[in-house]
């Protein structure tokens, strides 16, 4: 236990207190502030929405307030100082067409007012939902205006064309994905990248033989894993610190600007926030994706590395665990963007994309608890057979300098971890 | 005491160590010999604990040999095995700890190996920076940094000049004198002969000279005469049991079957002029060695 001990602290030391790692993550820092402030930055620059595209709003005004149309447009577009932003048309309750609506490319929105000023029903087709509130909220204003005695809110109903999909929906899948996606990618990456570069250089130096003459192959090889998971604890619990650093800068900087900002576009975080009220039980499960993930490969990693015999070799060994990382990261940044959210969903529970696909899939909805706790069931599951079969293998492979063909060279480590009958190895 | 017994060992279906036994009592020196693919690497392996024998088995001090013994235990392997990247101080804190030292002691003993090796000021270098000599001499204190009881060196001395060598030479002696067991392997037999008391020499796996020295030496009947003076070679190569004749700048060596043939020999020599030496003395571990091994390929 000493020794273990001893190893894990040793090998996390060897990352940790590196120049390396300070550097990384000034850069990791940097990224974080950048990209959670996006929208400030944005902002700033006079990105976002073009203010001189117009919106063409059609008017059904069935009360008795014939001025309503103008009003209500003189009050739209009063922000704007003259300029008229959102475009007025009145049309007759007889002349509206929905089907026709979806297909005019030239009208936005269509606003049907009913019944009475004192207690209308308002109807809102829209083809831009995230004004739906403005406009409401303008319209209400402007009923208000008219200082009606009897005045009840009006009842909005918001109609949406029969093929829409929710943009914010859409946006919060890919905030999550770009989130998410990016960081466990980079932290598997580099928690394999540091196991089997560990493991090869002593190996590859000949140094193995002195250490496995100390200390057990078992013991060196669960030292390296709980040495790498513990560096990505670390890096991932730094990551989050460096988001809420991000997150405060932000709203510190949104408090003190002279630009004054629309609401919820501060910071991504507080965006997020917005849409997922349950963020802690997220926040639990990714965290335990990424352990038990970045395990999983840990352990591959391993044995390959124990397999290798020089620093080349293991590129060699390595490049199938790299080409799997990459195809889960594609796979869980393009699903989204061509709508593949089924196919997204179905990867998650295939243990090698799990690590990855699954926390975006559960943060994004995609998976309910109950489906996350089943994709977190088998990864581990996945884990524990891993680990029972590289363990023996480790021990064959790591002192051994066969430089057989890759495909030899692991059946034979494979036949010799597990003989035919016990006898075989004794023979 | 370590006690080897009746090891075996299988790779497949070659035989890499068969049948093999010899016994290390405290404070001697064991040397174990043979050419490349002999098995000697791989009885280190077993003697270390690294490989389980097929058959037989190794044991110290009565137990056999594991992780609760090896910190008695010094192992330096035939090739480098060195961490290069780091400084001479880090790797011997590393290794040390591994044998369970307390990071003052590894630190005291290493200043001391490094003043006696004369390399104190790499203690902060890389190893990477240090000539190979220099890294056999790190190696070598990696290996007896715990002051082991049993030290386990195999090719202690290759690509060492000699005073470096008579500088290990030193040191294992010492650990001899304190009582420590020694097994090591060289090519270099002069060095053999001149330190270890017990050996073995391996030839595919088996062993084919065993026992004490001066024992082996007698039951090689085989004898050099060394001559200095005017002699004959032809007359000298025709004696019944002389079977060649070396003639070197200062000396005439004349190798013969017994001791009966050192008479024959010697009633020539008493004949010729101006003899300055006449010198009857055992083949050497080199001849020796030589002639089993040969005799072994021809075997085959």
């Amino acid at each position: 236990m000493k020794k273990f001990k001893f190893l894990v602290k040793y090998g996390l030391k060897k990352r940790v207190w590196r120049k390396a790692f300070l550097i990384s993550n000034i850069i990791i820092a940097l990224l974080m502030i950048i990209i959670i402030n996006i929208p400030s930055i944005i902002s700033l620059f006079g990105g976002g929405e073009d203010p001189n595209e117009q919106v063409t709003i059609n008017l059904i005004n069935e009360t008795t307030q014939t001025e309503l149309l103008s009003d209500y447009s003189d009050l739209m577009n009063e922000p704007f100082s003259g300029a008229e932003y959102f475009v007025f048309t009145p049309i007759a309750l007889a002349e509206f067409d929905v089907d026709g609506f979806w297909e005019d490319a030239n009208s936005d929105i269509t606003i049907e007012i009913m019944g009475s000023v004192e207690t209308p029903i308002i109807t809102i087709y829209s083809k831009i939902p995230e004004l739906d509130s403005f406009l409401s909220s303008q319209l209400e204003l402007q009923l208000i205006n008219y200082q009606i005695v009897n005045y009840q809110s009006p009842v909005f109903e918001n109609v949406y064309a029969p093929d829409y999909e929710d943009p914010e929906q859409e946006a919060f899948i890919s905030s999550m994905t770009s989130m998410l996606v990016l960081p466990m990618f980079i932290l598997i990456v580099m928690a394999t990248q540091f196991v089997g570069v560990d493991i090869i250089e002593e190996k590859s130096t000949k140094a193995i033989e002195t250490i496995i003459a100390s200390v057990p192959a078992k013991t060196h090889f669960i030292s390296k894993i709980t040495a790498s998971i513990l560096f990505v604890i670390i890096q991932g619990v730094l990551t989050i610190v460096y988001a809420g650093i991000a997150s405060l800068i932000g709203k510190a900087f949104s408090a003190s600007s002279a630009v004054t900002l629309p609401t919820g576009t501060t910071s991504l975080l507080s965006y997020l926030r917005d849409f997922v009220p349950n963020w802690e039980i997220v926040l639990i499960f990714a965290l335990l994706f990424m352990i038990v993930g970045t395990l999983f490969y840990l352990v591959v990693a391993a044995l390959f590395a124990s397999m290798a015999v020089t620093q080349e070799d293991y590129q060699h060994f390595q490049s199938p665990l790299m080409l799997t990382l990459l195809a889960a990261f594609y796979i869980g940044i393009f699903a989204p963007i061509v709508g593949g959210y089924g196919f997204m969903k179905v990867m998650a529970f295939v243990p090698i994309f799990t690590p990855i696909l699954a926390p975006i899939a559960f943060a994004s909805g995609l998976l309910t608890v109950f489906e996350a706790i089943i994709c977190l069931v088998v990864i581990i599951v996945f884990l524990i057979i891993s680990l029972y079969l590289v363990a023996p293998v480790y021990k064959v492979a790591i002192l051994s300098y066969d430089q057989t063909k890759i495909i030899t060279r692991v059946k034979n480590y494979f036949r010799k971890a597990f003989p035919k009958n016990g006898k075989e190895a004794k023979k | 005491m370590l006690e080897v017994k009746n090891a075996r060992m299988l790779y497949g279906d070659l035989v890499a160590v068969d049948h093999l036994s010899f016994n290390i009592e405290p404070g001697e020196i064991f040397g174990l010999l043979g050419t490349n693919g002999a098995g000697k690497t791989t009885t280190f392996r077993m003697i270390m604990g690294l490989l389980e024998p097929t058959d037989g088995e190794v044991l110290y001090n009565g137990n056999k040999v594991g992780y609760h013994n090896v910190n008695e235990i010094g192992y330096m392997i035939e090739e480098r095995s060195l961490l290069t990247k780091i400084s001479v101080k880090d790797l011997m804190l590393y290794f040390g700890q591994l044998k369970d030292m307390e990071p003052k002691v590894i630190l005291e003993r290493l200043d001391y190996w490094l003043k006696r090796f004369d390399i104190l000021d790499y203690k902060n270098k890389k190893i990477k920076e240090l000539s190979k000599g220099n890294q056999q001499k790190i190696q070598f204190i990696s290996a007896i940094i715990n002051n082991p009881k049993l030290l386990v060196l195999d090719e202690p001395f290759s690509g060492l000049d000699p005073i470096n060598m008579e500088l290990f030479v030193e040191v294992i002696r010492d650990f001899q004198k304190k009582g420590s067991m020694v097994v090591f392997s060289s090519h270099q037999l002069d060095h053999v002969e001149s330190f270890c008391e017990k050996l073995i020499v391996l030839e595919k796996g088996k062993a084919i000279i065993e026992g004490r020295i001066d024992k082996v030496k007698k039951d090689y009947k085989k004898l050099n005469v060394r001559i200095v003076g005017d002699v004959d070679v032809d007359t000298l190569n025709a004696i019944p049991g002389v079977y060649k004749v070396i003639v070197n700048s200062n000396e005439v060596i004349a190798k013969i079957e017994n001791e009966d043939v050192a008479g024959l020999v010697f009633d020539y020599i008493r004949t010729c002029k101006n003899i300055m030496k006449y010198d009857v003395e055992q083949a050497t571990l080199s001849e020796i060695f030589i002639a089993k091994v040969g005799q072994s390929h021809e075997e085959v």
